[in-house]
Order: structure tokens, then sequence, then C-alpha cells
């Protein structure tokens, strides 16, 4: 019984003595920052870094004033911020980093990694590049019902990304693909329009340098040959000259030359083989169903001739859009999609590609691509 | 020696006259009581015969109408054999010695003497005034038989009879208390009971050295394996039919006398978040209910400690849909959330027990001056912020959904210990503690027997009659973590395989 009472006691006492060991971090007195932008400050090796943080007040909340703040590096903007705010700045509910073109342009891996090493940031933060300065990005200030622009970027990215538009870019996910040989990363890209925050695109890495943007068109064939789709929506343009005759307003014949088709309900299914054949060859086969949403011309859809004609037509204009993709990625020498990680996935030893031979060979890779279509349901008419 | 000499003089209480014997039977055995009386009848053979008692615990009928008027009109000359003879009760016994006529006097027997007799004739005809059969307070039915133990063991046995009226219900007495006896009777399923069991609860009672039993609560208390735990080891209900169950599923009863409860043994942790409304009700709802009540109680113990460590310590855990609301509210607060969780608790423990100690009728008013009012007027005032009162609410209301109340209040009181190592250590000081709470409740036992069996032992089977509830088709059979004589339950008329009849289609 003594003992227990002994034992009792020290508990206790370590109990009392510990209690100053722990951090208190109580949640009204952080500045918790929801978004990070980072820029090439104005002379030299500056980083210029903008805070976005949650404000708890109801009065305060439709207002956007971002904390800035300079420093040598990320981390020391970060924080040289403690002294711009009353608030204790607190990394743990980051969920999204804009790097504005120019740090971009000279690589954000040093950044990344100060990211990486802070046990309170997410894995699953956005990582994002802007077409102009971040700073300007993040004082956009119409952010709808979300509490901060910080809030808002992270819905966007959310909605954008679930809907099935870009590709996941995770802080996880881009430095799974930095360190990976034989793929880039790839980010959304941010911009500003009216006073808010769009997506306009991917940003295309060689490494970690921001090379090149394209937009959320060609993104989605990125999309097409990466992942599977289960419900996407695409817009292709086809000629008018074949489906003259199908069209049921004969008179007047249309005049436009192309009329714009789009598919809704999209499922799809990629598969990359690459073959050896003294060249790196790679055979993209890509299997793409879907319904017709909208057309911009009537046509006889009643007739079999008609959908066998769109699909070929369809598939043929979707191969087109991905070499024309692949061909840009090819001049630009990012290899964003990862071939060189499917090649190393099937060869072993001496064929496996180095970071090198990978970066060298890359404009040389060839690609047969084979789409088929097939239209599902050609719509339902209300 | 003193005591030796007393013994003597009182053995010498007869033959002497009938005035002595009062005299000798107030003072020296019944330390003068106001209420003790004396009725002299002279027979016609010219006898004189006295009755002792104490008026306030004789039936007074009884004692007329049975005891004193038989004698009264008897003609030929009396002795003891003739008077136990003339009178229909039964129970009669020859008595001489001091102590033991006290003694029985003051049960409410009648002492009934010859004058210069050697010995008088003791009857009973004891007077219990109790309640009668009411409504079930502390533990309310939906279905069930509504009814609840009274204070009167004779009726409460009664009740337990009428229930199992089979002769394998077992009852076995005792008297405890050294200075104040009280009767105790364990019942048991002779051909169920595990023997271990038995033997170990009678050890337990016989060799309690008490000087009194108050109550059923009180002695679940005294024969408990870890009188120091949170947590009761036995279960104190005052259902007959919940009493009865258990009976009938192999565990072993107790009732007290003027105690309007019974002590179950031995139980599990699971048993507490049992009712009997879940076997009258279906399956489903029965399942359903018990997994809701763990999931309540889980909740219960839970849910202001994870509050208060992750406004304290962990805030990037907090969904991104909550953190400004919660900013917001916490923003007026000038408490640190420990603080501000410990005083919105303490105030729902004040609004609880002031609500059971106020009288029905102003617990009510109590009710809604100290929720809604206090509440609503706390939250304005910025004393606390609103999410946590609905924290606080819910998690009290989580935890009277726990059919044993004492089993409730123990698990309210337990989060106070968590919610402060909440505030001081997070989430580490939430799982230190639940660690704890677990290693303890892995440990304790109830008559030696595995407290949270069944996840631990972990005996498959007997989920199905402790944290669901599947149909009677295929529960065959008890469970085993008791250890009952026989497992299986007799082959009767579960199930459909047994309708001998198999009716006609629905479109015939």
């Amino acid at each position: 019984m003594k003992m227990k009472i002994k034992k009792f006691f020290l508990i206790l006492s370590i109990v009392v003595l510990l209690t100053g060991c722990a951090e208190e971090r109580v949640l009204e007195d952080l500045g918790i920052i929801t978004t990070a932008g980072f820029d090439k400050g104005e002379d030299g090796p500056e980083v210029f870094g903008t805070f976005i943080t949650y404000k708890f007040s109801q009065q305060l909340s439709n207002v956007n004033s971002p904390i800035h703040s300079s420093g040598r590096t990320a981390q020391d903007a970060f924080h040289l911020a403690f002294a711009k705010t009353a608030k204790k700045l607190v990394t743990g509910q980051l969920r999204a980093v804009v790097y504005g073109p120019d740090l971009a342009k000279e690589g954000i891996w040093p950044h990344l990694d100060t990211l990486q090493r802070n046990q309170f940031v997410s894995d699953l933060v956005y990582i994002t590049v802007s077409e102009m300065p971040s700073r300007e990005v993040l004082n956009a200030q119409v952010f709808e019902e979300a509490p901060n622009v910080g809030i808002y970027i992270y819905r966007l990215l959310d909605q954008v990304i679930g809907k099935e538009e870009i590709v996941d870019s995770s802080l996880h996910e881009f430095i799974k693909n930095y360190l990976k040989v034989g793929v880039d990363p790839i980010t959304p890209v941010l911009s500003i329009e009216e006073d808010r925050v769009i997506v306009t695109g991917l940003g295309l890495f060689q490494d970690d340098r921001f090379i090149d943007t394209i937009d959320l068109h060609e993104a989605f064939y990125v999309r097409l040959i990466l992942d599977e789709f289960k419900a996407g929506e695409l817009q292709i343009e086809l000629p008018t000259e074949n489906y003259r005759q199908f069209m049921e307003d004969f008179e007047p014949s249309p005049e436009e030359e192309t009329f714009e088709i789009t598919m809704q309900q999209i499922k799809s299914a990629s598969q990359i083989s690459p073959k050896d054949s003294g060249k790196y060859h790679f055979s993209i086969k890509i299997r793409f169903e879907g319904d017709i949403r909208e057309l911009t011309k009537e046509l006889d859809l009643e007739s079999k001739e008609v959908i066998h004609m769109l699909e070929k037509d369809m598939a043929k204009k979707i191969e087109e859009n991905i070499s024309k993709l692949l061909e840009k990625t090819q001049e630009l020498n990012v290899d964003s999609l990862g071939f060189g990680t499917f090649w190393n996935a099937k060869f072993k030893g001496d064929k496996k590609l180095t970071e090198e031979e990978w970066r060298k060979e890359y404009p040389n890779f060839q690609f047969d691509i084979d789409v088929t279509t097939e239209i599902l349901r050609n719509g339902i008419t209300q | 020696m003193k005591r030796k000499s007393t013994k003597k003089k009182q053995q010498s209480l007869f033959p002497s006259s009938l005035e002595v014997v009062e005299e000798d039977l107030n003072e020296k055995a019944l330390n003068s009581s106001p209420d003790f009386t004396m009725k002299i009848i002279e027979t016609e053979s010219g006898q004189r015969i006295g009755f002792y008692f104490l008026y306030s615990i004789i039936k007074p009928q009884v004692l007329y109408e049975q005891i004193i008027s038989p004698v009264q009109k008897a003609k030929k000359t009396l002795d003891i054999q003739s008077i136990d003879n003339m009178i229909a009760l039964p129970n009669s016994k020859e008595e001489n010695k001091l102590d033991e006529i006290g003694k029985k006097l003051l049960q409410g027997a009648v002492c009934i003497y010859i004058e210069n007799d050697q010995t008088c004739l003791m009857h009973s005809a004891p007077l219990q005034e109790h309640r009668s059969i009411d409504r079930a307070e502390t533990e309310s039915l939906i279905f069930g038989p509504q009814m609840a133990f009274t204070g009167s063991i004779e009726t409460n046995l009664n009740m337990v009879r009428n229930m199992i009226d089979t002769p394998q219900l077992k009852i076995e007495r005792f008297i405890l208390g050294n200075k104040i006896p009280n009767e105790i009777q364990m019942m048991y399923m002779d051909d169920i009971a595990n023997e271990e069991n038995i033997n170990e609860l009678r050890n337990r009672l016989t060799s309690l050295q008490s000087e009194d039993i108050m109550n059923a609560s009180v002695l679940s208390q005294k024969i408990e394996d870890n009188p120091y735990s949170f947590f009761p080891q036995y279960i104190v209900t005052e259902l007959p039919d919940r009493f009865t169950y258990s009976i009938k599923e192999g565990k072993i009863g107790i009732l007290v006398d003027n105690s309007s409860a019974g002590i179950i043994a031995p139980i599990t942790f699971s048993s507490f978040f049992e009712s009997t409304d879940d076997i009258y009700g279906r399956w489903i709802i029965g399942s359903f209910t018990r997994l809701m009540r763990m999931f309540a109680m889980i909740l219960s113990i839970t849910l202001t400690p994870l509050y208060v460590a992750a406004l304290t310590f962990h805030y990037e855990v907090i969904p991104e849909a909550l953190l400004l609301s919660l900013g917001e509210s916490r923003n007026r607060v000038p408490f640190p959330p420990l603080m501000e969780t410990i005083i919105l608790e303490t105030m729902m423990e004040f609004i609880r027990e002031a609500g059971a100690r106020l009288p029905t009728k102003v617990g009510q008013t109590m009710g809604i001056v100290g929720g809604i009012v206090i509440g609503q007027a706390v939250v304005q005032a910025g004393f606390t912020s609103n999410i946590l009162i609905i924290l606080v609410a819910l998690s009290a209301l989580a935890s009277f959904t726990t059919p044993d109340y004492v089993m409730g209040t123990s698990l309210r009181i337990l989060r106070f210990p968590i919610i402060l190592l909440a505030g001081t250590f997070g989430f580490v000081g939430i799982f230190f503690t639940v660690a704890f709470i677990i290693i303890h409740l892995l440990r304790l036992r109830s008559l030696h027997r595995p407290y949270t069996a069944p996840i631990y032992p972990f005996r498959f089977f007997d989920f199905d009659q402790s944290q669901v509830r599947v149909p009677f088709v295929l529960n065959k059979r008890r469970a085993a973590s008791h250890l009952p004589k026989k497992t299986k339950r007799k082959k009767k008329t579960y199930g459909h395989s047994l309708f001998k009849t198999k009716g006609k289609d629905i479109d015939e």
C-alpha cells in the first residue's frame, strides 16, 4: 500500500513537472498559415514570402491582408515574418504553396526541401506555380465563401483535381517525381483574373525548374494518357465537310468549316508499353468511351454510319492532339508524362535509362498512338 | 467471570411471576423500550397467561385473532404444548433464555408465558411496513414489466420465485452483520451456475466481517474484488426481470432484506451496457442500441478531452471546415481551453446533481434554468465557446445512455482526469489515460472472472449476447465466459424447423 502511494506521487510529480515541456499552441493565439507564396526578391538571392493566415473574427474575415516578409531563404522569410504579426505563425494547416515564375524558373527544390523537412507540413500540400509573382495572386480580393484566399486556392485546386481536369500535384507527388529517374514533375498554374485566382493550365518542370505551361485543353490529354478517367468531359473540333450529307438542316447549308462535339461521362483506360526496337519506342493504347453531350450542328445520330464516322474522326483528332502534346514536351525536353519510368519498369540491367541517358534521349523517343473511341449513348434529349 | 454470573442469573429467570418477567425482559433484554407491552389473561381455570411483545412491529390483527383469542376461549388447564396446538401459526419455538427471547421480540415475535412455568413459547407475527411493488425509478424500460424490487425480501423472493418456478432454483440463506443482523439470500440455478463461482461468493459472504449490511449496494461494495477501482464489479439492479434473466443465464443473484435491489455476479464490463429492453425488442433494435451505447460510452469519455487537446496543442488536426468556426468562437473566450472545459463540465455536473437532489417538480425547472438560460448566457458572455457547449452536452447525453446509473456516473467522473491530462500533454495525455484505463479494465475481475470478457479473453461466440443481440434462432448456447455447467440451451421450440405445419403459400 505504501509503495502504491509512493508510486502515485511519483507519477503525479512527473505530470506536474513535465507540464512545462509541452509547447502550448492555443488555437486563437495562432496565425495559421493556409497558403504561402514565394517570389524572387528584388536584389540577389533574397526570397520574398507572402503568407495568408486565418482571421478569427467575422468583421475582418472578408478583408485579405497577407503578411509579407523577405529573407535569404524561404525559411528565413517565414522566420522573419514572426515580427510582423501579433500571432504566432504556424504551418500545420498549410494547404498550398505558390511559387512565382522567376523563382520557379531557377529551381524550387531548395524551398521544397524546407517544406518536406518541416514535420508540421502535410505531404498533401498543393505545389503550384503562378503566371505572375505570387504576391499578386495572393492579393486577390474575391474568394467566395472561403475564409481567406489560401482556403479558396485549396478549394479551387481540390475542385479542379477532383473533377479530373488536371493531375494531382501534392508535395509528395512533386518530390517523388523530382527524385525519380524518368519523370518530371507537373504542377497547376495559377493566375489572377478579375481579382480572383484561377487555374490556367499545367506547368511543366524540368527537374525542379519551371519551363513552360500547357493550357487546360492539353492538360486533358496528360490526364488521358496517365490516368483512368471515370467521369470527365472533352470537347473536340471536327471538320464539317464529311458530315454535310447527314446534317439535318440541309438548307441553308452550314457555312462553318468545323463543328464542336462535347463528350461527357468519359471512361478511359490507357496502356503504355515500351518496345525495344533499337530505339526507345512506346505504344500508347487508349480506350475511350462516353456520351455525346453537345453538338453544335444537328446530326442524324440514329444512323450507325454517323456514329462510326464520329468515333473514327474523334479518335483521329485525339491522336493528333496527343502527338502534338508529346512533340511539345520533346521540344522542351521535359518528360512530364514519365515515359522514362515506363521504360525502366520494363527493362532491366544495361537497358535501363540512367538520368543522363534519359535527358539526352527523351527528344528522340518514338510514340505509336492508338485511340479507340466508342460512343455509348448519343445523348439524352429533353 | 462477570458475564458468567449474569448468564446464570438469566437462566434462573423462570419460573417467576408475570410481572417479574415483564421487568426482566424490558430492562435486561430490550433496554427499556417504550413500545414494549404486556397483556395478561386469566383463563377459566384460574391460570394467568402473559403475552409480551413490541406493539410497533406486531401485526395486531394476527396477534388478537390468532394468538390471544384462542387462548382466552380455552376452558381446561393449559400448558405450553396445548397453547401451541391452539395457535394455527407456523414457526413456534420454546425458549427460556433471556437474550434469545429479546432478539426474537425485536424481530416481531410474541412471547407467551404461563405464570410459574419453566419455558415460554415464541410465535412470530411481524409487521413489516414496505412500499408496494412500484415502477422502477433508476432503470427505466420501454417494453418489459416495469415493476421494481421492494424493500421486503419476502416480496422480492416471491417475485423471483414466480418468474423462475422450478426446483432447480436453489436459495441459500445467510444472516450477516455482527451488530445488526440482516437476512441475505443467494440464489442460482443449481444445474447451470458454475460451482466455483458459487463457492467463491458463499465464502465471501460467510467470511464477511461487518457490523451491518445496509442494503444491496453497500453489500456489493463490501464483497468486490477490487474495492479501489473506479468501476463497479457487480450489477445492482432493481429490476426483477433483469435479475431473473441473469440467474437463468447461469449467474448468481443476491437479495438483501430491507433493500429494493438485487446483486448480480459475476458480470462483465459489457453487461453494464445491456438492458432487458434489448431482449424484449427485436434483435435488430437490440443490436443497434447495444452498439450505440458502447459508441456513446467511448464518445462521452473522449469527446471533450479531444477538444481540449486539439485546441491547446494540435491545431493541425482540426479539419479545415471546422477551423474558422472554432477559432471565431474561441476568440472571445478569456480562458485556455483546459479551464474553459473544466468550468463547463463542472457546471454540467452541478446541473445534474442539483436535478437529482431537488424534488422532481423543482428539478425540471432547474434543468431549464441550468441548461438553457445559463448555457445561453455563458456563450453570449464569451465565457465558453458555443462549440464546447455542444460537445459537453453531447458527451453528458452520451453518458446517460448507459443503462446502469452507477457505471454511467463512474464514466462521467473518469472524464475529468482525461481532460486534465489532455490539457497538459495533448493527445499523448489522452492516450496515456485511456491506455491506463484499458490496462486497469483488463486486470479487473468480477468474482475472479475476467471483467472484459468476451473481448479479452476473446470468445467469439459470446459476442452474440453481449455486444450484439442475435435472433433467438441463432442463440443456441449460453455465454461461455462465465463457465456455466451447461452451455447448450435445451432444444426447445426455437426456430422455424420446429414449426410442423408449413402454411399456405402467400397467394393461395
